[in-house]
Order: C-alpha cells, then sequence, then structure tokens
C-alpha cells in the first residue's frame, strides 16, 4: 500500500497532465474508426447492454435450466445454488466441497479422498476459462445484486460507499466466510464437531434463500430449532439474507465484497488465461474506472505499475475498460491475445461524444 | 387396473380368521455385528463397498417385530431382484452366521427390490411367505439430475403378495419418511391390487396399527410422531464425554452411528386411514428388550451421542400384509384347501422437521436485517450532513 502511495506522490501531477495532452494529440487515428474490423466493433461495444442480455441468459440457463434437463455438473465456480432443487442446471461447487471436506478423516486422507481433488479439478477447469468473470457476467446472485441497483435508480436513490478504512476491514471478511467454509468441515470430519454445523457456509449464504424463490420455491426461508448448530446458522442466514436485500439496495454489488468464492477464485485467478491488465504509462489517472466500479476498487485507477491490475474483489465486470477514455489504458487479454480495450473510439461512442454523420 | 375376478377371489379372504404363522423379512443388520465394521452408512442403509460398487447384504429375520425376531435359516427358498430397469434375476441365498441371506451389487442409481419367498404345506393351508426389501442406490457425488421415474417403485408382477409404498408427493433420492406424513401402500398379489388385505404396521418401539386395504388395493398409515431430540440435544453434545457403553460404538467407522439416544414417544401419532380404523396397542416395555435387543434397537445404548444432528435421527418400522384365499391344491405332493399369502418390508422414518422449523421466526430476522442495514445506513448518512449554521455578523 505506501509503495503505491509514495510512487503516486514520485509521479509529479505535471507530468501526468502533459503525457495526457500528448495522448489527446495523436488521439483518434482515423484507421481505426474507419476499417470496421471485429476488433475494433468490439472495442466500441455498448457493454451495458451485452452485459445485461448476457447475464440475464446466464441466469435463465442456472436457475432454470434444470427443468430442461441441463446439467453442467457439481463444480461450478459460481453461484447455482443447489438449493434451488428441482430447477438448478448445475452445482455451486462450495456445497460439495463442504459436503467432501466433512468425510471422516480416515477416508478424507485415504485413496478415496481423491474425489475431492477431482471433484476441484472440474472447479479450476470452468474458473480458468473465464477467471472472475464468472462474477460479473454469470452468477446469478451478482445478476440479482444488479437488478436491484436498477430498482434502486429508478427511485433516484443514490447509492452509497465505503471509506477507505471501512473498505479495508470489510475486505477480510470473505476471507474469514473461506476459513470457515474450509475448516469447520474439517473439524466435523474430525469428529470434533457435530454434523450439525455441516456446510455452514450454504446455511449463511443468502443464494440459498433467494435464488429458489425465483421457482417459487420458500422452503429455504426458515429457522430450524432442530439443534443448537443449526439453529445458528439458520438465524444468521435469514438474519443475512435480510442484509443482502436491504445492502444491495443501498450499495452495488453488496454482497460480492463479502463472498468467499470470490476469495477462492482470487487465489486461483493468476493461473487463468483471462487477464485484465493496465498499461500504466497510458493512464493519466483520471479515476474515471474507479467512479464506475461496483467494488470501489482503487488501484484500477491509482496504480500505474501493476500491469495484471486484477484485484480479490473485482467481478471482472469489465465496466471500467468500458469507461476509460485512454487509448489502450485497459484491456482484457485472452491467451495473450487482446480482446477488448479502452479506446478513445469507444469511450466517445459511449459517451455520446461522436459527431453526428 | 382391478379385475373383478381377481376381487371376487380374493374378497374372500376378509371375514377368514389369519394364521397365526409369524413373517419373514429382510434386515440390513448382520446377525453378527462384527459385520459391520467393514460396512458405509448410505442413502440405502448399510452397505459394503467392493471395487467402488455398492453392495448390499441382508439376512432373513422371522417374527412379527422389529426387536423381536430371530435370524431364520433358509427353508425351501427363491430369491427374485428386480434391478433399477425392472429386470427380474434370480440370486442364489446364502447361508452365514445362522441366518439365510441374500447379497447383491447395486452398480446402477435407483431402486432394487429383493423379494425371498417361501413356501411350505402346513394342516392344510399352503403358507406363501414373501420377504421384501426395497432398497436406494444413490451416491451425491453422482449428481442430481437423474431421471425422475427411477424413482417411482418397482413391482414384481409375479409376486405371491407384495406391498409397494407409493411416493410421497415430490418424493426424490433425498427425501426422508417423517412423522406426519401419510404413508400409502399398495398391496398387489401378482401385479393386481388386493383389496381387504390386513396391513400391519409396527415402528421399533412397538406402536402397532392395522388396516385393510381398500377397493384399490391402498391402505394408508399417517406416522407416528415419536422421534423428537432429547432437551439436552445439541450440537455440542458430541463433545461432552462419552456414556458408558458407546465407546464401543465409536470404534466403528464413523459413518455408522446413525442412531440416536433417548426418545420422546407419543401416542396419538399414528392413525389408520381407509379400512377400519383400529386402536394403538403399545406393547409393554419388555417386549423391546426380546431376544435380538441391540439390532433396531440399538440406539438405546449410544447415549445420545451420535454426531449426527436431530435432522438426521430416524427410527424403522416394520409393514406386513396377510391375506387367506380359498385356492386348493398341491405343493410337492402334498394337498392344500387355501393359501395363507403373507409379507413384510420395513422402512425408515425421520422426525418431523417442521415441528422444529419456524418460518414466521425467519421473516422476522429477515426483516430484522434488512431494518438493522436500512436504519444504519440512514443515520449513518444523516450523520454525515453537517446542519446548516447561521453566521450572524453584527452590522453596526
Ligand atoms: S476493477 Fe473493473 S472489472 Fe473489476 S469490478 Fe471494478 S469495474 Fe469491474
Ligand atoms: S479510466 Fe482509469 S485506467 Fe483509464 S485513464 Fe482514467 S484512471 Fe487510468
Amino acid at each position: 500500500m505506501s509503495v503505491r502511495k509514495n510512487l503516486n506522490r514520485l509521479i509529479p501531477f505535471m507530468a501526468r497532465r502533459a503525457h495526457h495532452e500528448r495522448n489527446q494529440q495523436s488521439a483518434v487515428r482515423p484507421e481505426l474508426v474507419e476499417g470496421l474490423t471485429l476488433k475494433n466493433y468490439i472495442d466500441r461495444i455498448d457493454l451495458r447492454r451485452f452485459r445485461f442480455w448476457f447475464q440475464l441468459s446466464a441466469f435463465v440457463l442456472l436457475v432454470y435450466g434444470g427443468r430442461l434437463a441441463i446439467d453442467l455438473g457439481n463444480s461450478l465456480p459460481t453461484f447455482a445454488c443447489g438449493y434451488n432443487k428441482k430447477a438448478t442446471a448445475g452445482v455451486c461447487y462450495l456445497l460439495p466441497l463442504q459436503h467432501q471436506l466433512a468425510q471422516p478423516w480416515s477416508q478424507l486422507f485415504s485413496l478415496a479422498g481423491l474425489t475431492v481433488l477431482g471433484g476441484f479439478a472440474v472447479f479450476l477447469l470452468w474458473f480458468l476459462v473465464l477467471n472472475k468473470a464468472w462474477c460479473g457476467f454469470i452468477c446469478p446472485l451478482g445478476t440479482i445484486q444488479d437488478w436491484i441497483t436498477g430498482l434502486r435508480k429508478r427511485f433516484g436513490l443514490r447509492y452509497g460507499s465505503y471509506s477507505d478504512e471501512q473498505f479495508g476491514k470489510l475486505t477480510y471478511i470473505k476471507y474469514v466466510l473461506l476459513l470457515v467454509l474450509l475448516f469447520v468441515p474439517l473439524l466435523i470430519g474430525g469428529r470434533l464437531l457435530s454434523h450439525d454445523w455441516g456446510t455452514p457456509y450454504c446455511q449463511l449464504c443468502p443464494a440459498r434463500m433467494i435464488i429458489p424463490l425465483f421457482n417459487g420455491d420458500v422452503s429455504q426461508w426458515l429457522i430450524d430449532f432442530s439443534s443448537t448448530g443449526r439453529m445458528v446458522l439458520t438465524a444468521l442466514g435469514m438474519f443475512i439474507t435480510g442484509l443482502f436485500l436491504m445492502g444491495s439496495f443501498l450499495k452495488k454489488r453488496f454482497f460480492c465484497f463479502f463472498c468467499p468464492m470470490s476469495a477462492f477464485h482470487y487465489i486461483f485467478s493468476k493461473l487463468s488465461l483471462f487477464k485484465l491488465k493496465k498499461e500504466g504509462s497510458k493512464c493519466t489517472v483520471c479515476g474515471d474506472c474507479y467512479r464506475v466500479c461496483d467494488l470501489q476498487i482503487k488501484p484500477i485507477a491509482d496504480d500505474v505499475v501493476k500491469q495484471d491490475i486484477l484485484m480479490d474483489d473485482c467481478i471482472l465486470c469489465l465496466k471500467c475498460v468500458a469507461a476509460c477514455p485512454e487509448q489502450g489504458a485497459l484491456r482484457v487479454d485472452v491467451l495473450g491475445k487482446t480482446v477488448f480495450e479502452s479506446t478513445k473510439d469507444g469511450f466517445a461512442k459511449r459517451m455520446g461524444l461522436e459527431k453526428p454523420k | 387396473m382391478y379385475k373383478p375376478a381377481a376381487m371376487t377371489l380374493l374378497c374372500a379372504a376378509i371375514s377368514i380368521p389369519l394364521s397365526a404363522e409369524a413373517g419373514l423379512w429382510l434386515s440390513d443388520q448382520p446377525p453378527d455385528k462384527s459385520l459391520m465394521r467393514d460396512m458405509k452408512r448410505s442413502h440405502g442403509g448399510y452397505v459394503l463397498i467392493e471395487d467402488d460398487v455398492y453392495v448390499k447384504q441382508l439376512w432373513l429375520r422371522k417374527g412379527d417385530s422389529l426387536t423381536g425376531s430371530a435370524y431364520a435359516e433358509p427353508a425351501g427358498a427363491s430369491f427374485s431382484l428386480l434391478d433399477t430397469r425392472r429386470q427380474l434375476s434370480e440370486p442364489a441365498v446364502g447361508r452365514g452366521n445362522g441366518a439365510a441371506t441374500i447379497r447383491f451389487k447395486m452398480p446402477e442409481e435407483g431402486y432394487y427390490n429383493a423379494y425371498y419367498t417361501e413356501r411350505a404345506v402346513e394342516n392344510g393351508v399352503l403358507n406363501v411367505a414373501t420377504a421384501k426389501a426395497e432398497i436406494l442406490k444413490h451416491n451425491c457425488r453422482l449428481g442430481h439430475n437423474y431421471d425422475r421415474k427411477l424413482v417411482e417403485p418397482g413391482r414384481w408382477q409375479d409376486a405371491p403378495l407384495e406391498i409397494v409404498r407409493l411416493r410421497l408427493p415430490d418424493e426424490d433420492f433425498h427425501t426422508r419418511i417423517r412423522s406426519g406424513n401419510l404413508l400409502k401402500f399398495s398391496v398387489q398379489h401378482q401385479g393386481q391390487p388386493v383389496r381387504g388385505a390386513t396391513v400391519r404396521l409396527e415402528t421399533q418401539k412397538g406402536w402397532i396399527n392395522t388396516a385393510f386395504s381398500d377397493e384399490n388395493g391402498i391402505a394408508s398409515f399417517q406416522v407416528i410422531q415419536d422421534t423428537f431430540p432429547v432437551d439436552d440435544d445439541d450440537g455440542a453434545r458430541f463433545l461432552s464425554k462419552p456414556q458408558a457403553g458407546e465407546q464401543s460404538e465409536k470404534r466403528g467407522d464413523e459413518e455408522k452411528e446413525g442412531r440416536p439416544g433417548k426418545w420422546a414417544g407419543q401416542k396419538d401419532g399414528l392413525q389408520s386411514e381407509g379400512g377400519k380404523p383400529s386402536k394403538w396397542q403399545a406393547k409393554k416395555d419388555g417386549d423391546e428388550h426380546a431376544e435380538h435387543k441391540g439390532d433396531h434397537g440399538e440406539r438405546k445404548e449410544d447415549g445420545g451421542n451420535s454426531r449426527w444432528g436431530g435432522e438426521r435421527r430416524e427410527d424403522h418400522f416394520l409393514v406386513s400384509a396377510e391375506y387367506l384365499s380359498d385356492e386348493a391344491g398341491a405343493w410337492e405332493g402334498q394337498a392344500y384347501r387355501q393359501i395363507h399369502y403373507s409379507t413384510a418390508m420395513t422402512g425408515s422414518y425421520a422426525p418431523n422437521i417442521q415441528v422444529s422449523q419456524s418460518k414466521s421466526l425467519g421473516l422476522i430476522y429477515a426483516s430484522a436485517g434488512m431494518l438493522t442495514l436500512g436504519v444504519g445506513a440512514t443515520v449513518y448518512r444523516r450523520r454525515r450532513i453537517k446542519p446548516f449554521k447561521e453566521v450572524g455578523f453584527d452590522e453596526r
């Protein structure tokens, strides 16, 4: 943190300014605007509309696909909630993972434990293809939050944001949840805890309550008093569901900030072939990307050193790339090839700044 | 569906007093408990796993109750197995630890039905006793997008007498029969419904109810409310000191400790539906500890220290059906005037989760969550707005 701050202080404001002006002059290269290549087309895309339809399709596929016998397996790196029993098209990896880790140790640490690795390998393969774009483009719970944000906009209410200090503290919650998710089942397997504490994260996760609702299933909306473990977990789960509903109304992508799946993703995100890159020399630190970021990720704007700019909270929604006015400052690379980048032209189009023809 | 001819034949049975011959049934608890050490608890009860395939072994028991039935030797028996694809085979009946035993592999997901049939003539009556077991093979690792048709019960077209448990609404491989559920059994003879058969359901604790099958061959029972966790049954109980008699349980595979400790019984749960109602007959306490204490009744000794929560607890029942038919003939050279058909199968049931769940409290907690954050955020935002302060200047 402090290194980054110091570095930023070291870059004199005037130098940045000059750099920006130079960029402005070399600005719109005519061949980029006129030759309508595929790349050009993608760079000019209306990301908001594209995301809306992509997310809607993914939502329908995951939340209703099971009714059409679509089965994407048990290791999806996104909240295709397994409690949406009748209709889910696959199962969120966190559910089988917690089950598997709760096996008796004698089994878990034997050859039979290899099935855990098998499930994990499938999870990793799915994940590596899209990296955290699973969150920004596919996760049904993320999509629901975006819809709730849309609702707030209609009410004309302003959104909330965290102060730097709050951000710094809250960002660790997802790692705590990840530890709970991994270690509580292990304690159960080691006979140190009762099975009443089984699948602890699922009991807390608002997706368990909210996603089945889209199939008219309210069976998860309750508190289970059959044992202390169940009671504590389900009561917390209901409370968190309340927080989720209000939170996503007040703050964009409220829950993603606390999501252990996001933390789990981040551990492996360096391995992915799908990358969010920043070219610090082209950035003018105008802060546009930071302002559009639902997750309030500051380094996206003020870090001009790091190339691999994907942060742990990032959901790879690519809003920052679409909002950046500088040619090539932010870009998405797949297998080392740039598929989408910030361009002056795309920025102008999205902002409605293009001259009428 | 229902053939009038068969009906006339079978109706004749109703008023005839039934024979006192003890029934046969199949148990998945071996006579020698040490055999259970290699077994794993699965969705279909205890199984052995050989080369990654579930193998089920069942032992023959003779008697009318779960706790008081002795293990029985094979006698003039045949064994039929109906697999998940409704294919019938006739594996051999084995003998082990002083009991008839049958063993089969369950490679596919779905229900396997095992039928063990004995025939013998006694006092001019041919006794045809069929012990049935309906065993589910389901492994969560194989996913849950299985064909829902696999949940439907299989039937043996040539069954002398068969009890078919009709499925609960929306039943799937994870559905458990629970206190309060209405259980429906269809009694069938060679695939045809049998009217007026006596159907008897006895729970592990000895609560008994009887009903008669109606014109569609169906007898219904509401499952008794008798499985409740004890007061001190909380998540921490597993951390408490093991009690005497529990130690041996703990040595085995962890997965085996499926059954709980103390239970509270209630008299008024099980009512028969359809057919003539009958009163509960509670057996005397002593009966429970009949000769084979320790099999289905083993839970008595594990002191409430099961590591499975209230949700996992279960108890068993035995459902049996019988009827007499005026069919004359000869079996193995012995003439008979009547045939006494009987059949029995076991099942398990769990506590009614609804009694320990609260939807309204759930909603209150969710609302509390919303309010806390809503009010909190509003107050926080308000406090950050600095109130306007008028600054007065002395203009004189
Ligand atoms: S950094 Fe960019 S891609 Fe990541 S969440 Fe923020 S706006 Fe979306
Ligand atoms: S939008 Fe972000 S990346 Fe682009 S120039 Fe501004 S601060 Fe730099």
